[in-house]
C-alpha cells in the first residue's frame, strides 16, 4: 500500500481502481431481455394509432349500447 | 445497443458501487429511452444521449431511494480482481479495495468526474460538455474528489498502522 498518497499515486490508484473493476464488465443478459420483454408488453399501447383504435372502441361501444336500447324499445313497445 | 448498454452498465456500476442498484438504474434509464426515443433530435450522439439519461436517472434514484451505498460491503458489490484476472497483486486489490471504500464517501457528482477522467479518459472540455457545466468547474470537482479521497486515505492508512 503506498504510504504518501502523492498526486501521480493517487492518479495512478484511482485509474488501476477502474481498470480492475470495471474492464470487461458488461450489462447482463438477465437485464437486457427484462428491459426488452417491457418495452414489448407496453408496445401495443405506445403506438400512434392506439388513441384512434381506443376512439373507435369507445364509438363502437356507444353505438352497441344505442342499438341494444333502441332494439329493447322496439320489442317490448315503450 | 451492445456497446451502448455496456457503457451505461460500466457507468452505473462505477457511479452506484453495486451491482443492485447498477441494475435498477440499468433498467429504469433504457425504459425512459425507449420512451424519450421519438423526442430523440440527435443534437449528442446516441451513446452521450443515453448517459446523459442514466446520470439523471443515478441522480434521482439516490434521491427517491434516499440511500448512500450502505448495505452493501464491497466485496460483494463490485467484481473481484483475483476471480477473473490474471496475476493478482494483493497491494493492488489492498488500494482496490481502500478506493472503493473512500468512494462509498464521494457525492455522485463528484464520482462522475472521475470516472469520465480517469476511466474513460476525457478531456475536461469533453467532461463539461457531457456534464453540461463549465470547464472550471469540472477542474475544480476532480480537484475536490481527490482531496477528500486523500483525505479518506490517510485516516484509513492511520488508522490501519
Amino acid at each position: 500500500m503506498t504510504v504518501e498518497h502523492k498526486d501521480e499515486d493517487l492518479d495512478q490508484a484511482l485509474r488501476g481502481y477502474y481498470h480492475a473493476i470495471l474492464d470487461g464488465v458488461t450489462a447482463p443478459e438477465h437485464l437486457r431481455r427484462q428491459v426488452l420483454a417491457h418495452t414489448e408488453q407496453k408496445r401495443w399501447y405506445m403506438t400512434p394509432w392506439a388513441p384512434v383504435l381506443a376512439l373507435a372502441l369507445a364509438s363502437a361501444s356507444f353505438f352497441v349500447v344505442l342499438a341494444s336500447s333502441r332494439m329493447a324499445e322496439i320489442i317490448f313497445g315503450f | 445497443m451492445n456497446s451502448c448498454a455496456n457503457e451505461v452498465y460500466a457507468y452505473l456500476l462505477a457511479r452506484m458501487g453495486n451491482r443492485f442498484d447498477a441494475d435498477d438504474v440499468f433498467q429504469s434509464t433504457f425504459l425512459k429511452v425507449r420512451r424519450f426515443l421519438p423526442n430523440f433530435r440527435g443534437e449528442a450522439s446516441p451513446t452521450t444521449w443515453v448517459m446523459r439519461i442514466a446520470m439523471n436517472e443515478a441522480s434521482s434514484f439516490r434521491r427517491d431511494q434516499g440511500r448512500e451505498l450502505s448495505l452493501v460491503t464491497p466485496e460483494d458489490a463490485l467484481p473481484d480482481p483475483s476471480t477473473d484476472r490474471m496475476g493478482y497483486d494483493p497491494a493492488q486489490a489492498e488500494t482496490v479495495q481502500d478506493i472503493t471504500e473512500g468512494m462509498r464517501h464521494l457525492p455522485g457528482d463528484l464520482r462522475d468526474v472521475l470516472y469520465f477522467f480517469y476511466y474513460k479518459a476525457l478531456s475536461y472540455e469533453q467532461i463539461a460538455t457531457l456534464l453540461g457545466i463549465p470547464k472550471g468547474t469540472v477542474k475544480s470537482r476532480i480537484f475536490r474528489a481527490k482531496q477528500e479521497l486523500r483525505v479518506y486515505l490517510e485516516a484509513h492508512r492511520d488508522r490501519r498502522t
